[in-house]
């Protein structure tokens, strides 16, 4: 799919750090995130994404919450104590939210109202969603 | 501690309830018992002055009774001498003498039959007695002058008989006695006299008590208050008027009233105290021949008729009693199996509620158990379809062949249906488990109505979607309706309708038309979608909105059963009907509108699917 130059511009470059327990997803939404220009880097395991992270590379953490080592609340605040400006959001199959988050007050209200994507989604929803908050303020 | 909660009175009240009812009856029974026995009391009172009363009646009964008898035999024995101044000897003049002694023996022993005399006598015209039968041991006294005698002077008064006047005899006994005239009847000449005399203590003896003053007694008095009988040896001939006996009666009033008015010839009775002792005295006149020459008393110690009273009052008590001791026991078994009985109901209770708890936390826990089987079912179904639709998307965005391309549409087509299928499955769970949970604010539904027209008109362009050739009106009657409501599920209602009407929409004259009304109406707003389609079947609308409706080209058939459900949780109603003027139908339905003005209400509820 073609985007726009306007739409080039703005995404090159732009790395993404995705977690996702299911190898299936990384492997789809890498391709297809590539294909609109980001720098992806993926992991199915949060502890290796743990070890590897590093502060101040990326512009955006992409999280899956249900995952067996660590859920993605978890993995944000340990995210948070190294990087403390990176945007996060979660893409997750889950509804009840609240049995999973165990304070909510910890994380950026403005990223948990902005920052859940719902599976299953469209990839271009997908962007649309990724370009609303590369392009927000705090 | 000074303040303690109004509400911990009632609640003390409440948890002792049990207790507080028992108490109430006992003090209730209680009191029943006190009133009763107040009443008996009082009753008792009232029984004991009757049985005075009537023992009272009684006594002066048994005086009149004794008086009579006394009168009786007195006269009898009058009669006799009466019969012995007639005799054929003594007529003429005959006063001693062997015949005369044979006639006057048999007659001393007939009158020693009805009462004890001690002397049988003759005297002759000058009062010398001529002749005596007299007891064994006794003095004769014949020839002896008895002129000194009042009663001798007074049957020569009277020429009848007399009954004398308590008298001393010369052996110091004190008698009365019964005296009859002899006159000549034929010439009317006095011949003498013919009498009898008997102690009073023997006389009077044999009609009661004369010794003893400790239990009941007699007295007797003569004309003049001389006291004939009595147990206390110094009365016996003296006056009861006299200083002596007023000095050991106390010169009691009472007594003295009721001396003076049985001797003017009424009967009567009064209680005094004599010797210490309260006493009821009755006494009755006894009349001899008509004329009352003797009175006659009775005497008992009012202790004798308590002791009496008391007698029947005890078996009167001793019935009463065990009425009541038989009651109490009946009642307090009854209370003792009421409280047994409460015990039991109570242990049931508890037994109960034990089981009710223990199924009601296993039903919470069954609950529990669905609902997170449901959203782990929702999470299982959904991962798997994102992988899918992810692939193929970008497969169609690198593969240029228009039938390879067809084949990924399949795959993509597929895996949405999988996905709307899961959700509705998902939602028709969450409604049948009854943990559809909302979450309401507040927005302008014209705006959602707005948003999900344009996201169809945009597919039916862009995907070529079937009804492409149906073009879409929203002609909201206010700009703003404002309702409290989720605005995902609303949406997800207006968008599964909007699909009903778009399936069954088929260009009948030209262009097929949908036309989306909202305005609002009392407290709510009403949402009508009319399409100009070929109608709703009238063999499918009483299932148009449940769970077994027909199920068409790309829906679940679910569609509208959760869009009920949810119009329904809001408080709201969802109904169809074909149109008036043929051609299509309408669907509709309503939700409460909103008042006031207020922010955007975030209340942080949980985050549901669209």
């Amino acid at each position: 799919m073609a985007l726009t130059i306007q739409e080039e511009i703005t995404m090159k470059n732009k790395r993404i750090l995705l977690v996702d327990d299911e190898s299936d997803v990384t492997i789809v939404l890498t391709f297809a995130l590539e294909d609109y220009g980001f720098e992806v880097e993926s992991y199915n395991n949060p502890l290796v994404a743990l070890s590897n992270f590093k502060p101040n590379y990326y512009d955006l953490a992409i999280l899956d919450i249900k995952m067996p080592e660590m859920n993605g609340f978890e993995l944000l605040r340990e995210i948070r104590k190294e990087d403390e400006n990176l945007r996060i959001c979660f893409l997750t199959a889950l509804t009840e939210l609240r049995d999973h988050m165990s304070n909510i007050n910890e994380l950026n209200p403005a990223f948990v109202k902005d920052g859940i994507i719902r599976k299953p989604i469209s990839n271009k929803d997908l962007l649309n969603d990724i370009n609303r908050i590369l392009s927000s303020s705090y | 501690m000074q303040l303690k909660k109004k509400g911990s009175y009632k609640n003390l009240f409440s948890e002792h309830a049990k207790e507080v009812g028992i108490i109430c009856i006992t003090l209730i029974i209680a009191v029943a018992y006190g009133l009763f026995f107040y009443q008996q009391n009082v009753t008792e009172e009232s029984i004991r002055n009757g049985l005075f009363v009537e023992q009272r009646e009684r006594q002066l009964g048994s005086t009149k009774a004794m008086a009579q008898h006394i009168d009786s035999d007195l006269s009898l024995v009058a009669s006799i001498l009466q019969g012995l101044a007639g005799s054929s000897y003594l007529q003429q003049g005959e006063l001693y003498g062997d015949r005369v002694d044979k006639l006057m023996r048999e007659r001393f022993d007939q009158i020693n039959n009805i009462t004890r005399v001690d002397g049988l006598f003759i005297a002759d015209k000058d009062d010398i007695i001529t002749y005596n039968v007299v007891t064994e041991g006794q003095r004769s006294f014949v020839n002896i002058d008895t002129s000194f005698r009042d009663y001798v002077q007074e049957t020569k008064k009277i020429l009848g008989p007399v009954f004398s006047e308590g008298f001393q005899g010369i052996d110091g006994i004190y008698r009365i006695a019964i005296t009859f005239p002899i006159i000549n009847r034929d010439n009317g000449q006095y011949i003498g006299m013919v009498g009898v005399q008997m102690p009073t203590i023997d006389f009077f003896a044999r009609y009661g008590n004369v010794y003893s003053i400790g239990s009941q007694y007699l007295a007797v008095l003569d004309r003049n208050a001389v006291q004939l009988i009595h147990p206390i040896k110094s009365f016996i001939g003296v006056s009861f008027f006299d200083n002596h006996t007023q000095e050991v009666t106390g010169h009691n009033i009472v007594l003295n009233n009721l001396i003076r008015t049985v001797m003017s010839g009424k009967p009567d009775s009064a209680i005094y105290e004599f010797r210490g002792v309260q006493r009821l005295t009755t006494g009755y006149p006894i009349f001899v021949e008509g004329k009352p020459e003797y009175f006659a008393f009775i005497i008992t110690p009012t202790s004798e008729i308590y002791a009496h009273i008391n007698d029947v009052l005890f078996n009167e008590r001793l019935k009463m009693f065990t009425l009541v001791a038989g009651f109490t026991v009946a009642v307090v078994t009854l209370i003792l199996f009421l409280i047994k009985w409460n015990n039991i109901l109570d242990r049931r209770v508890k037994r109960r509620t034990k089981e009710l708890e223990k199924s009601n936390e296993q039903l919470k826990v069954h609950d529990k158990m669905q609902k997170e089987f449901i959203n782990i079912a929702a999470h299982e179904l959904r991962t798997p379809i994102q992988p899918i639709l992810s692939s193929s998307e970008v497969l169609l965005s690198k593969i240029k062949d228009s039938r390879h391309r067809e084949l990924l549409n399949v795959v993509s087509r597929n895996a949405n249906r999988l996905r709307r299928l899961a959700e509705d499955i998902l939602d028709v769970s969450r409604i049948e488990s009854h943990s559809l949970s909302l979450h309401r604010e507040q927005f302008n539904i014209n705006d959602i109505i707005e948003d999900v027209v344009q996201g169809y008109r945009n597919q039916i362009q862009v995907q070529n979607k079937v009804g492409s050739d149906t073009e879409i009106l929203f002609t909201p009657k206010d700009d703003i309706n404002l309702v409290e409501a989720d605005k995902g599920r609303l949406a997800q209602v207006i968008s599964n309708l909007l699909d009903n009407s778009l399936k069954f929409t088929k260009p009948t004259r030209g262009k097929g038309k949908i036309h989306i009304i909202s305005e609002k109406k009392d407290n709510q707003v009403t949402v009508s979608i009319m399409d100009t389609g070929i109608g709703i079947d009238p063999e499918i609308f009483p299932k148009l909105f449940s769970r077994f409706a027909s199920k068409s080209f790309s829906g679940t058939g679910l569609g509208l059963f959760i869009s009920k459900s949810i119009i329904e949780e809001h408080g709201g109603k969802v109904w169809a009907q074909n149109n008036p003027n043929g051609g299509g139908a309408t669907f509709s339905f309503t939700i409460p509108s909103s008042q006031q003005h207020l922010g955007l209400d975030d209340s942080g509820g949980d985050y549901n699917e669209k």
